[in-house]
């Protein structure tokens, strides 16, 4: 007979005691762990131990059995599937909560609902400027102290402008900031990917599963996942004598995958410093020109294009290198495009730089929807539009020339006469068309002028030549004032421009027709057009609204609300289902107490069993040895 | 069967919690503000509509101030126009008048003739009455200072032009300022053409005196002025015998008697004048009367689109804290018991 030894079973008792010791061991490692974020539950791997195998002379009555149980190992509770779904989601969740924060910072200025009892603030302004303008209209066209009024208002209105374009740029600097830290945070999360997969490969060499590690390395590859979308695969790698590890490889998830992560090698992010100047003007179309050279002239050569800071907040890979600075085979620094990656970083370049409907036709040949992406500086541009545009038409009415009653502009002929423009049958000259040289002629009658500069007014004379093109020309949202001509009384809401009966070049005091007509424009319908405020070629001129002052307003801020709802709606939709996906993680993954429980019990009870056949064997052996052929001693 | 571990029903609690929590903060926003929504995202397209509402509500505001402004100054020029009308040249001028020409009390045309000369001064005193700070009767050139005024021969002149020139320049002039315009809103749809107001889209408050007391000469090359006709009969009565009251000569009398008619011609056009301004004064608080409906009317608008109904409100704020409540009951026993709780 073979393979019956005497002691042998005490082997098997052992080993059954050893596996039900580590078995307890794991149980307890999982209870302890329940609350340890990342922690995958894990298991103890056993086999049946059987030794020896039959030979030729053993008899066919011989029954072999095993010899009890070995401990193989220790394992993980995962499913990859589960792994790449949550990671998938959560690179939405991460794409629409950062852009959801940037609205919400946005909607804290530009959403005026139930503000100052639900009048809104710059609404409610623009509400005040058209009383004081029908105060002064009604019965006091020329008195001065209604035109104060017409002033103070203005004045307030110019400043809750600047206030707005302030704290709108300093959103702008806050997602930059913030923006700036998530590149760090990624670069951190690749370098720890880095250092571990370093550790865990060392580790299985070794025969050592590394699996906290590795948990920390899934914890870190979810938050990475946030930022962008990534493909995560395992590659068996030989360590020679046949043996083999897995090497971790991450890669982005677009059309053309960059290696961010390739074992003990990493790449960096970095924010790109410098860009070719791009042709605004580029279209796209044969001939057209993508760049501009240091001369300002269109090239297709990138070599000779001009070099200027990167406002794009474009991104940078590095070569992959590992920890001793040795750059990987074959790898090399790659510039990212401007759509390449989605998620977290990717909403918030978007935040930073998406201008909507002030896209120009060069930024679109890089991103062809552009045009319907709205970030910060699409509001940035669109209040610019709204300030502009009303300082424009203001400005436009309230520099008119002296006509007389019959409508007819009137000049000063070579004897100082005030006489009639007229075309050659003696009809009235229509302001456009008349040549240059004739407007030169009109006149100016009382107090009329720039009423809105762009704050540079202190820079140049009132004398200067073009000095009312001087002080108006770029106006934005920032720097929209009351023209200090308006603010030291030399010009004032002009109530007329019709010459008044034995008035000379004056108008009658309480003729109003060009108040009104200024009432008339603050609720009459206006085209904005982008071109009105971006320079360059711009995708689409035709007018992005069309609306009063207060309708355009409240047009930008239906278009953040609604962009807000919907970004809301999304956004609790992936959170719900990522969230359902961790639970299906977790399903498989997570410890729970009930489970534990039932391991305490199976292997408390295998322990004890182990240990009871112990004392069996001990009580059979001592049959054997001790009471065994003592029969009539 | 899907394993629901420990950490998992613990985490989907705390979802739920914080939904249900969130769930009862929205809706005891709703109680506390009384506002349907607080914020543009909410409801962009009822808050686009408040916007609108408010705006309207403003505007009709404005129109009402002003329409009650354009009122008071009317009824201001009603009664001016009444006293001329009605007490210097009826009751005073036009009864001197008579008197002068009648020949059993011409005894008195001396005095008459003063009586004559004091009612021009007060007419032009009353046309240069103000409202606020700008002459009623001034057309649209309010601001500068009384439009009537005696000048040294003696004239009636408007804003420094004599109201009876013969002139045809003078004519035109005179012509324009009686038809001078401005306009204010009231709310009749504001609207331009060309950078024109369109006439029936606002209502012009200037008023001219020229149209109440006339202007320009007759083909007698009589005055049509009601204010100068009293001051060339006042001359004519002034002129008569201190005693016997006679006319200084022939052509006295035969001018005295046809000043008297046409003076009682351009009463008539002042009653006829007197009766577009009620009619238009009439209008104006009937648009006052409309614009306070609008008001009110807008003002309920607002409070539909704005307002939340109290009611439903409530009654959803009392169901988020029952669920919310019966959430936090649920968390006290989610974890209570376990398989290790039975071990022994």
């Amino acid at each position: 007979m073979r393979g019956v030894t005497t002691f042998g079973a005490f082997t098997t008792a052992r080993l059954g005691i050893y596996a039900a010791q580590k078995g307890l061991d794991v149980a307890g490692h999982n209870i302890a762990n329940i609350n340890t974020e990342g922690y995958t539950r894990q298991s103890l791997q056993q086999v049946s131990l059987r030794t020896g195998n039959k030979d030729m002379y053993t008899s066919i009555y011989d029954a072999g059995t095993g010899s009890g149980s070995l401990v193989t190992g220790i394992s993980q509770l995962r499913d990859p599937f589960l792994d790449i779904r949550f990671r998938t989601e959560q690179a939405s969740v991460g794409s629409l909560n950062v852009r959801l924060s940037g609205l919400n910072e946005l909607s804290g200025i530009l959403d005026e609902v139930g503000a100052n009892n639900g009048d809104g603030i710059l609404e409610a302004q623009f509400n005040d400027l058209v009383k004081q303008l029908q105060n002064l209209n009604t019965e006091h066209a020329t008195e001065n102290e209604y035109d104060s009024l017409v002033r103070s208002s203005a004045d307030s209105l110019t400043r809750l402008f600047n206030n707005y374009a302030e704290r709108l740029e300093k959103v702008a600097q806050n997602e930059s900031e913030s923006f700036k830290q998530d590149i760090s945070n990624v670069n951190d999360i690749l370098k720890n990917l880095q250092s571990l997969n370093d550790n865990i490969m060392s580790s299985e060499i070794h025969g050592d599963s590394a699996l906290e590690m590795k948990d920390q390395r899934n914890l870190l590859l979810d938050q990475l996942s946030s930022y962008m979308k990534i493909n995560v695969t395992y590659q068996p790698v030989s360590i020679g004598a046949g043996a083999k590890v897995d090497k971790l490889v991450i890669k982005t998830a677009s059309n053309t995958p960059r290696l961010l992560v390739d074992g003990g090698y990493a790449t960096q992010m970095s924010l790109r410093e410098n860009t070719p100047q791009l042709n605004p003007d580029y279209t796209g179309a044969p001939g057209s020109q993508k760049y501009l050279d240091a001369a300002g002239h269109p090239t297709d050569d990138v070599t000779s294009a001009a070099m200027m800071a990167d406002t794009n907040y474009d991104l940078d890979l590095t070569a992959l290198q590992n920890s001793a600075g040795k750059t990987l085979t074959g790898s090399e620094a790659v510039a990212l495009s401007d759509t390449e990656l989605y998620g977290g970083l990717q909403s918030s370049r978007e935040m930073l730089t998406e201008k909507g409907e002030f896209t120009t036709a060069g930024e679109l040949m890089s991103d062809a929807n552009a045009a319907s992406k709205r970030g910060i500086p699409y509001y940035q541009n669109a209040m610019d539009a709204l300030a502009r545009k009303f300082a424009t038409v203001l400005n436009e009415a309230n520099t008119g020339y002296l006509k007389d009653s019959g409508g007819f502009y009137l000049y000063k002929n070579g004897a100082g006469e005030l006489t009639r423009l007229t075309k050659v049958d003696g009809s009235a000259l229509a302001l456009e068309d008349m040549s240059e040289a004739q407007k030169a002629t009109l006149l100016h009658t009382g107090k009329s002028g720039v009423l809105f500069s762009n704050g540079r007014d202190n820079l140049y004379q009132s004398g200067d030549a073009d000095y009312n093109a001087k002080i108006t020309q770029g106006i934005t949202a920032a720097n929209l004032t009351v023209s200090k001509l308006w603010n030291t009384g030399a010009v004032r809401i002009q109530n007329s421009y019709v010459q008044g009966a034995e008035k000379g070049e004056a108008v009658n005091s309480s003729d109003n027709s060009n108040i009104l007509h200024i009432i008339a424009l603050m609720d009459s319908k206006q085209a904005y057009k982008p071109s009105d405020t971006i320079t360059g070629k711009v995708s689409e001129d035709d007018p992005f609204f069309e609306g009063s002052f207060q309708q355009m307003l409240n047009g930008m801020q239906a278009t953040l609300a609604q962009d807000v709802k919907s970004t809301k709606t999304l956004l609790n939709n992936f959170t719900a289902s990522a969230s359902e996906l961790n639970t299906s993680r977790d399903s498989v993954s997570g410890v729970d107490l009930n489970d534990e429980a039932m391991s305490m019990m199976t292997y408390q009870k295998s322990y004890a069993a182990a240990c009871r056949l112990m004392t069996t064997l001990d009580e059979a052996l001592n049959t054997l040895i001790n009471n065994t052929g003592i029969v009539g001693r | 069967m899907i394993r629901i571990t420990t950490n998992g029903t613990l985490r989907g609690y705390q979802t739920n919690l914080n939904r249900s929590s969130v769930n009862l903060s929205q809706t005891r926003d709703k109680v506390l503000t009384q506002r349907n929504f607080n914020s543009y995202a909410e409801d962009p397209a009822a808050a686009t509509q408040a916007f609108k509402l408010r705006r309207s509500f403003s505007r009709t505001s404005d129109q009402l101030s002003n329409t009650q402004s354009v009122t008071k100054k009317f009824e201001s020029a009603w009664d001016a126009i009444n006293t001329v009308k009605s007490n210097l040249t009826e009751k005073t001028a036009k009864v001197s008048a008579l008197s002068g020409i009648n020949g059993s009390t011409g005894t008195g045309r001396q005095p008459l003739g003063k009586v004559l000369a004091a009612a021009a001064d007060s007419v032009v005193q009353t046309m240069n009455s103000q409202y606020g700070t700008s002459f009623i009767f001034a057309g649209n050139d309010a601001l500068s200072g009384a439009p009537f005024a005696w000048n040294t021969d003696g004239d009636l002149t408007y804003r420094g032009i004599a109201v009876d020139s013969a002139s045809a320049a003078d004519q035109q002039k005179l012509q324009t300022m009686s038809a001078e315009t401005s306009y204010v809103d009231i709310g009749s749809g504001l609207s331009e053409q060309n950078g024109e107001v369109l006439n029936a889209s606002a209502f012009n408050a200037a008023i001219s005196g020229l149209q109440y007391l006339g202007y320009g000469t007759d083909a007698d090359g009589d005055p049509k002025n009601a204010a100068s006709l009293m001051k060339e009969l006042s001359d004519i009565f002034t002129r008569c015998d201190a005693d016997t009251g006679a006319y200084a000569n022939a052509t006295d009398e035969k001018d005295a008697n046809r000043l008297c008619k046409k003076l009682q011609g351009t009463l008539d056009n002042m009653t006829n004048e007197w009766s577009t301004l009620s009619g238009k004064a009439s209008y104006l608080t009937g648009t006052e009367d409309r614009l306070t409906n609008m008001v009110d009317d807008l003002n309920n608008q607002i409070l539909q689109v704005e307002q939340v109904d109290l009611a439903s409100a409530i009654t959803d704020f009392s169901w988020a804290q029952y669920c919310y409540n019966a959430a936090l009951k649920v968390g006290n026993s989610i974890l209570s018991q376990s398989l290790i709780d039975y071990m022994n």
